[in-house]
């Protein structure tokens, strides 16, 4: 299987740290990296994506803090088998804010609802 | 006559080199980079493009020929040295200006990265190859060694043009093997540059291959020339001098014209920012990890001096080139 690839874009509003967290957690969510997998090391990936060590090593905190990787010195990250937890009705509140404004945001683009709704399906379903 | 055609040949034909390595900069460069500006495709072909050109090789080629005439005119070692000095320094000032000229017609080249997210790879088996060239040294020293007793007590170190011996060694460790842990020094020095420039650049580079088969090469040829000199210079083996220094010189060839053809096969923009270029030939950006970068003046990798190793790389260059005057 060929590896997943990550992609980023400086000129996006969204911080680099942003990206990289964002794209990652994607292909966990989806199972492109698999538990046991390890990623390149925070130099390695620096280096290739042109940015600053700091930014990768920063994703990497945060996805170990959200128990996808496991950091350890000098063994770089590896994917962790991860329980979903429950999320809190808070955490549901802020997902549901964060989806009404980008469903907004769709709507005043001109984005149907019917589409929308089907894009939203499709997503899920890749995802599961 | 020979001792005297030789001491006027040489420093011109020397200066003939670095006028016509000066002057093939901007064609050996990949057609999308102009004195180290990113500019669009045709661009070279325009006005604006043929007059920089032009404006570059006049710049270079007018000095270069006055120079000569000069070095025929009042042959003297300092009159050579300070030609091929002023023509190098007239070269960079020379790029630098059209750089600036061509700021305006710049184009950013797209800073969108993407990589694989497999983990680091080994080192391509031909880079060990580069541990070589440093055994060939070391069997230098052991065969000088095993013939110790043919070493004569004095032998010559330095010729003069007309092949008359000037300066002469003792038969000391450091008369007999100083060519070599001098050779050594140098040849260690290329191949941490290899492992360097193979960990410290991008695995998307295009030229990140050929420039380390480049590097390989380059250590290879030290190592020929430094582990030969001393074998020659005590008189243990015959070898003409012409063979000892033109045989290792001609392994770059090759390395080079592969390097040439992968520079000019279509490839992607290294994503660096143009703000972060300094007259097209200095790379400084502290928000890059890379150590290595591709070049926008000529082919191959510079070194992103923003990163703390560009200066262990200069700093040990500059130990192994002091190291022998220091230690005497």
């Amino acid at each position: 299987m060929a590896a997943p690839l990550l992609r980023i874009d400086p000129s996006s509003p969204a911080p680099l740290m942003r990206q990289i967290v964002d794209q990652l957690r994607v292909l966990l969510v989806e199972g492109s990296l698999q538990p046991g997998m390890v990623l390149p090391p925070v130099r390695r990936l620096a280096t290739d994506l042109a940015v600053h060590f700091n930014t990768v090593a920063e994703a990497y905190r945060q996805l170990a803090l959200e128990g996808w990787l496991d950091l350890r010195q000098g063994r770089g990250a590896t994917v962790l088998e991860r329980e979903a937890p429950a999320p809190s009705r808070r955490e549901i509140s802020g997902y549901r804010q964060r989806l009404r404004e980008l469903v907004s945001q769709m709507r005043a683009q001109g984005v149907s609802p019917a589409r929308i709704a089907a894009e939203l399906k499709s997503i899920v379903e890749d995802i599961e | 006559m020979t001792a005297r055609f030789l001491t006027l040949a040489i420093p011109m034909f020397t200066q003939v080199v670095v006028a016509l390595a000066l002057l093939g900069i901007p064609h050996i460069t990949p057609r999308d980079l102009l004195f180290g500006i990113p500019v669009p495709e045709g661009f070279r072909s325009t006005e604006r493009g043929r007059r920089a050109l032009r404006s570059y090789r006049l710049r270079i080629a007018i000095p270069a020929a006055i120079s000569l005439l000069g070095m025929a005119l009042f042959p003297n070692p300092l009159v050579d040295v300070g030609a091929v000095l002023v023509t190098t320094v007239l070269g960079i000032a020379s790029f630098v200006a059209q750089n600036r000229k061509l700021k305006p017609f710049a184009i950013q080249p797209s800073l969108i990265r993407q990589t694989t997210l497999s983990p680091s790879e080994p080192l391509p088996w031909f880079a060990w190859s580069g541990i070589l060239p440093l055994l060939l040294l070391a069997g230098a020293a052991m065969y000088l060694h095993s013939h110790w007793d043919q070493i004569p007590a004095r032998f010559p170190v330095h010729f003069s043009f007309d092949g008359t011996p000037n300066r002469w060694a003792d038969r000391t460790v450091r008369g007999v093997y100083g060519p070599l842990v001098m050779g050594g020094g140098f040849t260690a020095w290329l191949f941490g540059l290899v492992l360097a420039g193979w960990y410290g650049s991008r695995r998307a580079d295009s030229m990140r291959r050929p420039i380390v088969v480049v590097m390989l090469m380059v250590e290879l040829m030290i190592a020929l020339l430094f582990g030969a000199l001393p074998l020659k210079l005590t008189g243990v083996i015959a070898l003409p001098m012409s063979v000892m220094v033109l045989g290792p010189l001609a392994l770059l060839i090759p390395a080079m014209a592969y390097a040439v053809r992968e520079s000019n096969k279509p490839h992607d923009p290294d994503p660096t920012p143009n703000e972060c270029w300094k007259g097209g030939m200095i790379y400084y950006n502290p928000n890059d990890a890379a150590l290595f970068v591709q070049r926008r003046d000529g082919i191959g990798f510079t070194v992103n001096l923003a990163n703390r190793w560009s200066w262990a790389i200069y700093g040990s260059l500059l130990l192994v080139i002091a190291g022998p005057f220091l230690l005497g």
